[in-house]
């Protein structure tokens, strides 16, 4: 689960967490709704409370979950949460709808839970939970506010099937208020209610790198490259039948288009947003799976990894090296047991995928260094033929490249038929080849520094000779 | 010339029709090999195959050598030790390679097919985006004659001559005559095209090589070759490939014996062992270039007592110095070929000191040529 570093968001990340999973298990569409009602006037150590409310249209709750915040609210200070909850609950089978007051303060067991009053629902099939909660409006709220933004951001780009997620925030008695709503809306006109999760993921992190994370305005240039984005996928899942659990990992990558000429700053700036979700809510990525980013064979994709941060949050912020691309990358599990080996292969899987499809583009670095060298080697082995005072030569070399019988086949289509199957070359062999040297040799010998030798033997002298 | 001396000939090579025939004959050689190669490096590309040519990898010496159970390596004068593959999909520094080596053949094909000459300098300034630096051509050069089991001046590559002889010889160099027997102290360059040599003909009874050209014009100036008779050659410095080849030439077809003299140092030592053994960077020539059976005149650690020598001119080794002694030490020629050289060389380094050949003549200006030189060839005392 989250461990973010103020109460109040680990607070409201267990509610979100729990309406979620609540929505889940409903076979029916639902809505999370997440509701922040601040005072106008500024935040004082006396000033009104924060009213929150977190409610879902998902099954009702049993009301065990709640009593996991019981160390939370010891550890929280009484005047930032009073450790009160307010729940309103009903089963889509129950006949009514019940409240109770939760006190996670209240020493006495028994004391903790009290029903308030029940109200009937007269037959009408319905489910769903509210919880409202006070919080103490200080100087943080803002903070809050900003990290609820995110989050909500980061919820709605994993699309859990038949789950639409709101947040609204509201300041009241003021006749300005700033507000802020988000609901789910998306900029995919393919997108599809019962398009597989994974698709689903592919479509809301397209959406949410248009707004380049937090901020609330999405950024023009990179909405019109949409269909531009490259996209990697991978999944990797174990089924435990004993234990009747599975665990499931998907990966999806994104590499936004770079252009020079694109009018966004963000789009080529070398550092990939990780976002990582378990049971579809944002949390703080596990340090296994931290570690399988930071040991992933980068390289053998094009990418030169500089360094990984770990955030407060729970944030993955990778660096690059090289600015060619500027990847964003998500990961999501479900499941609650923990599996390098699953991430490993899934991000493995995603990696192939996106070169795969995009041949050229991700070589690896060793062969984008290669690849250097073929206008070169293209050039002079165009002009050894052409040079040659050798017809026949000329003329057998050409009708190998299959360039035909034509009379003038000048120099630069003999090199670029060179340099095009060289490329070929290296791109087919990219996939084998990653490593340095794969194939032995028959008289293997310790690798000779062969500058250094040169120096050694003083024949610098020779330099001058020829 | 006194009737009594033995005029030494070398045999003719071949006469002049003879030699451009020869030459004619390998220079079409390579050039079909050089369409050979390309025709294969085609094929491979339009195949879909990365080209891998292999080359192999020579080293006439090695570090590994232990003064305490000298083991047997590899290293060898004919055998290779190892292979290079150059190819698209390994190393990519073996890519580099072979980048250099194909644009350097299309430069040698172009000299071939024209008969024209360049230096390896001359190459360099083609393409030096590609080369960079001169040293990389020169390993391209060595590259292509590996492949092709040729020297490098049968690719037409031509050197800048750097050596110097003097002395009891004449000889005629393609067109030019080089007869130093005429003023047997004057300077004349060492030939650069020894196949073009022809015509030789010597009364010296032996082969002064000489590490500087500072010790070349001591001799010169004190007369050495009117008194003694003698071919004197200095490499200036570290010998290049035609004083190298100039001077097995002249061991071979004069069966002359050859003295060294370089500075009592690790430096000076590293040239006479480049005269006897061949240098790492050609030990793929190292057959042709190398003087077996050099002996080392002097001057040695111990000539400074025994010559009682100014001690202004005895100096301390640097640490350089030491680094440089240890590592000529350990290798393994020494200890297979020319194990009192080795010896030599470590009580130099025991002893730290280091002095050049110029101390010689601290006491009396022409102690060198006078006594030294003469009384050390006649009294054997060489090693």
């Amino acid at each position: 689960m989250a461990s973010t570093s103020s109460p109040h968001r680990k607070l409201l990340h267990s509610l979100v967490y729990w309406a979620v999973q609540r929505c889940r298990m409903s076979e029916s569409p639902c809505r999370l709704t997440v509701s922040l009602k601040r005072p106008a006037e500024p935040a004082t150590a006396s000033s009104s409370p924060l009213r929150v409310s977190v409610s879902d249209t998902g099954v009702g709750s049993k009301l065990e979950e709640f009593l996991e915040l019981d160390a939370l609210a010891r550890e929280t200070p009484v005047e930032k949460w009073d450790g009160t909850l307010l729940i309103t609950t009903t089963g889509i089978n129950d006949e009514a709808i019940y409240r109770y007051r939760i006190n996670l303060q209240e020493e006495i067991s028994s004391a903790r839970f009290s029903k308030l009053a029940t109200t009937y629902k007269n037959h009408a099939r319905f489910s769903g939970t509210e919880v409202c909660l006070c919080l103490s409006n200080d100087a943080d709220v803002d903070d809050l506010i900003l990290w609820l933004v995110g989050f909500f951001r980061k919820i709605q780009v994993i699309r859990a099937a038949n789950l639409a997620c709101e947040l609204f925030v509201e300041q009241t008695g003021n006749a300005d208020s700033r507000n802020v709503c988000l609901t789910q809306d998306s900029d995919d006109v393919h997108h599809s209610v019962t398009a597989s999760s994974i698709d689903q993921l592919v479509s809301g992190l397209k959406d949410y790198t248009h707004f380049h994370g937090n901020t609330c305005d999405k950024c023009g240039a990179c909405s019109l490259n949409r269909d531009l984005l490259k996209i990697g996928t991978g999944a990797a899942n174990h089924v435990d039948r004993r234990k009747s659990k599975g665990l499931h990992v998907e990966v999806v990558i994104v590499i936004a288009h770079t252009a020079s000429d694109s009018t966004c700053c963000m789009v080529n700036c070398p550092s990939t947003q990780v976002l990582y979700f378990e049971d579809f809510v944002p949390c703080q990525i596990s340090q296994s799976s931290f570690d399988v980013l930071m040991s992933t064979d980068w390289q053998s994709y094009g990418f030169k990894l500089k360094g990984g941060l770990m955030g407060d949050e729970g944030n993955v912020v990778l660096e690059w090296a090289n600015m060619t691309f500027a990847p964003t990358a998500m990961q999501e599990r479900q499941g609650s047991q923990q599996d390098r080996y699953l991430v490993r292969k899934a991000l493995k899987s995603a990696l192939s995928h996106l070169k795969a499809d995009h041949a050229g583009d991700f070589l690896s670095c060793h062969g984008q260094r290669v690849r250097e060298y073929v206008p070169d080697l293209a050039e002079s082995i165009a002009g050894l033929i052409l040079s040659s005072t050798d017809e026949e030569f000329q003329d057998e070399c050409i009708a190998l490249l299959g360039l035909g019988s034509e009379q003038d086949i000048s120099e630069g289509a003999v090199q670029s038929s060179i340099s095009e199957k060289m490329i070929r070359i290296i791109e087919m062999n990219d996939t084998k080849e990653n490593a340095e040297d794969n194939v032995p040799y028959l008289f293997e010998c310790e690798e000779l520094d062969e500058d250094s030798e040169l120096d050694e033997d003083g024949d610098e002298d020779m330099a001058f000779d020829f | 010339m006194a009737g009594r001396d033995k005029r030494r000939r070398a045999a003719p090579l071949e006469d002049d029709e003879q030699q451009l025939r020869r030459r004619q004959e390998e220079a079409a050689l390579l050039l079909r090999r050089i369409k050979g190669l390309v025709r294969w490096v085609v094929e491979e590309v339009a195949a879909g195959r990365s080209p891998s040519i292999v080359l192999h990898r020579y080293r006439n010496y090695c570090s590994s050598a232990d003064s305490a159970s000298p083991c047997p390596c590899a290293c060898s004068y004919d055998v290779p030790v190892g292979t290079d593959v150059l190819s698209l999909l390994h190393k990519d520094y073996h890519t580099s390679r072979l980048n250099v080596l194909l644009r350097v053949l299309l430069v040698v094909q172009q000299l071939l097919q024209q008969n024209k000459h360049c230096s390896k300098r001359d190459i360099y300034y083609m393409y030096p985006s590609i080369f960079v630096e001169v040293a990389v051509v020169d390993r391209a050069i060595n590259d292509i004659c590996i492949l092709f089991k040729c020297s490098r001046h049968n690719l037409n590559v031509v050197p800048v001559v750097k050596g110097l002889v003097m002395g009891w010889i004449r000889f005629v160099e393609g067109e030019k005559k080089v007869y130093c027997i005429t003023n047997v102290n004057a300077a004349f360059s060492i030939p650069v095209d020894i196949e073009a040599i022809k015509d030789v003909v010597s009364v010296a009874h032996y082969i002064l090589v000489v590490e500087k050209e500072t010790v070349f014009q001591r001799l010169a100036n004190d007369k050495f070759c009117e008194r003694n008779r003698c071919i004197v050659i200095t490499g200036r410095g570290y010998p290049d490939i035609p004083t190298r080849r100039f001077l097995r030439y002249l061991v071979e077809q004069l069966h002359l014996p050859a003295y060294c003299l370089v500075d009592s140092d690790p430096y000076g030592f590293d040239i006479l062992a480049t005269y006897k053994f061949g240098s790492l960077q050609l030990a793929h020539d190292a057959n042709l270039l190398r003087v077996p059976d050099i002996r080392w005149l002097g001057v040695f650690t111990s000539d400074f007592e025994e010559y009682c020598l100014p001690d202004c001119c005895l100096l301390h080794l640097l640490p350089e110095d030491r680094r440089k002694a240890e590592g000529i030490l350990a290798r393994c020629y020494l200890h297979r070929e020319a194990p009192e050289w080795r010896s030599e060389l470590e009580a130099m380094l025991q002893k730290g000191v280091k002095f050049e050949i110029e101390a010689l003549s601290a006491n009396s200006i022409s102690f060198l040529s006078d006594e030294y030189i003469p009384q050390k060839i006649k009294q054997g005392m060489h090693l």
